[in-house]
């Protein structure tokens, strides 16, 4: 039995991490004692954690190590360190949402579900991350909190609004987190900080205990630097749940080493090509020459579904925050404020028209699906913004930054379908994702082709800065 | 505050003029909705950008037949 130190071990997949733990070559008290350093460390600069559970992560390594001992097996994710973003409810402690308005809350009575079910796998909770107020955000420029920092240039965004989980992974301070997307909050600062992330099919992974922003549009999922890490977690955080549908059990990593096989691959163009600047353009067409896709699909309506998700976000968002906006809208961010008071006055037959639309496209898709196995596309227009930066470059136009970095995952989250965001290695100074589409409920099928892509080099966890210098 | 070009969903959002922002902020404040002062330049071009993209939404053609309502099933 070899002996793991555990700085080595803490940037090994979450798996190998667990096997190590396991197989008594580490002890997950040690590992823990190292994550601590490592967030003490490098946290100061990237604003990552908002919350630390420094006492209890200690407590449960205790209780993996002597399980290690003594049985029961501690489950497969023995002593993996890992971070959700502030809206997971985690028992004992106020679920923030990324506001200042919830720190009156009362704490969590209970673990959100998929909390719960990490931690029922052997995975120590080590903290709450950094997000954008009420994941009303692309950035996680937090009015109360502070801004979360890009891992890759201190100077710029991590994408948000799940910002914090995913530059957590991206800066080797955990190897698993979970954030939420309901118009590209996974896939945005997946993109950015240049590691993996899975938004599922709408429905398919519980959201029990998950502070909500728009029942129609909210998705739950994790970050991970592999696909088999990100595999592992998406099968352990699916099961049977009151808010899931049913069947909500389809394991992914049997599948995973298996050739994806000869698939029907599609790029999408218009909307999702016209615009996107170069380091975008580029990422797209590595991973479709890899895939051998050769067909441009173009949708119809593509603006039109983006703007239908972007009415119904304000609008519900609005109403979901009516009582605080009346009663102490001193205590919003200010942006956030400006968005939900103007949602607040968004007419009822706008609305109405927003779900004629999300019919409408979702049949759309599901004709091209007939067609198609998978649909490619940038999951951002450009590579990560400089903090604070007010406008982007669209095509030949300067648009406001905030409200357009999601233009490419918003028309597809709309209608919930499941995707995996990949980190392309072009070669570039800074990371860029992709997203890889898949037919509702074919995660396993996204997976497994992010798999071969990653097998081939095509896609793989962008490097810190100090990782390339050794490596050169 | 009408949009020139409605197919163009990426075309750039002009803030509200003032006498707009002063209607709507009256409007809100009708609502019971309080704009503070300081956010009158912020509310007026979130409510500028959001009708902008509330009239792309009212003015795509759907089909007479609505589409299926049948959701993504497993």
């Amino acid at each position: 039995m070899s002996t793991w130190s555990p700085e080595t071990t803490l940037d090994s997949p979450a798996t190998d991490i667990a096997d190590a733990v396991r197989g008594g070559c580490t002890k997950a008290a040690a590992l823990i004692e190292t994550t601590l350093t490592r967030i003490a460390d490098r946290d100061p600069a990237l604003n990552c954690f908002t919350t630390l559970f420094a006492e209890t992560a200690r407590a449960e390594a205790a209780k993996i190590d002597r399980a290690v001992k003594r049985g029961p097996d501690p489950g497969p994710l023995a002593g993996v360190p890992f971070a959700v973003k502030n809206l997971f409810d985690v028992a004992g402690t106020v679920t923030l949402a990324g506001s200042k308005i919830r720190r009156d809350a009362a704490p969590a009575a209970q673990d959100a579900t998929l909390v719960a079910r990490l931690r029922a796998a052997g995975a120590i909770l080590i903290g709450c991350t950094n997000m954008d107020e009420f994941a009303y955000g692309f950035t996680t420029e937090n009015e109360h909190d502070g801004p979360t920092h890009n891992p890759h240039d201190l100077a710029r965004s991590a994408g948000g609004s799940s910002g914090g989980s995913a530059a957590a992974v991206a800066a080797r301070m955990v190897p698993i987190s979970l954030g939420s997307d309901t118009n590209g909050s996974i896939r945005v600062p997946a993109s950015l900080c240049g590691i993996f992330g899975l938004k599922p099919t709408l429905g398919r992974l519980s959201r029990i205990g998950v502070y909500p922003f728009v029942d129609a549009l909210d998705h739950v999922g994790p970050f991970a630097r592999s696909v088999r890490d990100l595999a592992a977690a998406y099968d352990l955080l699916q099961g049977p749940d009151p808010d899931c549908h049913p069947p909500a059990l389809e394991p992914s990593l049997p599948s995973l080493e298996a050739p994806a096989g000869t698939l029907r691959v599609g790029v999408l163009g218009g909307w999702f090509r016209e615009t996107a600047g170069e380091e975008a353009r580029a990422a797209t067409d590595q991973v479709a020459r890899a895939l051998g896709a050769e067909t441009q699909v173009v949708l119809d309506g593509v603006a039109e579904a983006r703007a239908a998700a972007f009415c119904l976000t304000a609008a519900s968002g609005a109403a979901l925050h009516l009582q605080d906006l009346l009663r102490r809208p001193g205590d919003f961010d200010v942006a956030t404020r400006a968005r939900f008071l103007a949602g607040a006055m968004l007419p009822a037959s706008v609305l109405h028209r927003v779900e004629r639309i999300r019919l409408w496209f979702r049949d759309q898709l599901r004709h091209v699906f007939s067609s198609h196995d998978l649909l490619i596309a940038p999951a951002t227009p450009c590579v990560a913004p400089l903090l604070g930066q007010p406008t982007l470059r669209l095509g030949d136009r300067d648009v406001p930054l905030r409200a357009n970095l999601g233009i490419y995952t918003q028309p597809i989250s709309f209608i919930g379908l499941p995707v995996v965001t990949v980190p392309v290695l072009t070669g570039g100074v800074l990371p860029i994702g992709v997203q890889l589409i898949a037919p509702p409920w074919r995660e396993a099928l996204a997976l497994s082709v992010a798999a071969q892509l990653e097998r081939d080099g095509i896609v793989g966890c962008f490097a810190l800065m100090h990782e390339q210098t050794t490596r050169a | 505050m009408t949009p020139d070009n409605l197919d163009d969903g990426s075309r750039e959002v002009l803030p509200m003029i003032e006498k707009p922002v002063d209607d709507a902020v009256m409007l809100a404040g009708r609502l019971g909705l309080n704009v503070p002062d300081g956010d009158r330049e912020m509310f007026g071009d979130a409510l500028a950008r959001l009708f902008d993209q509330a009239a792309l939404v009212l003015a795509l053609p759907l089909p007479d037949d609505d589409a299926s309502t049948e959701p993504f099933t497993p």
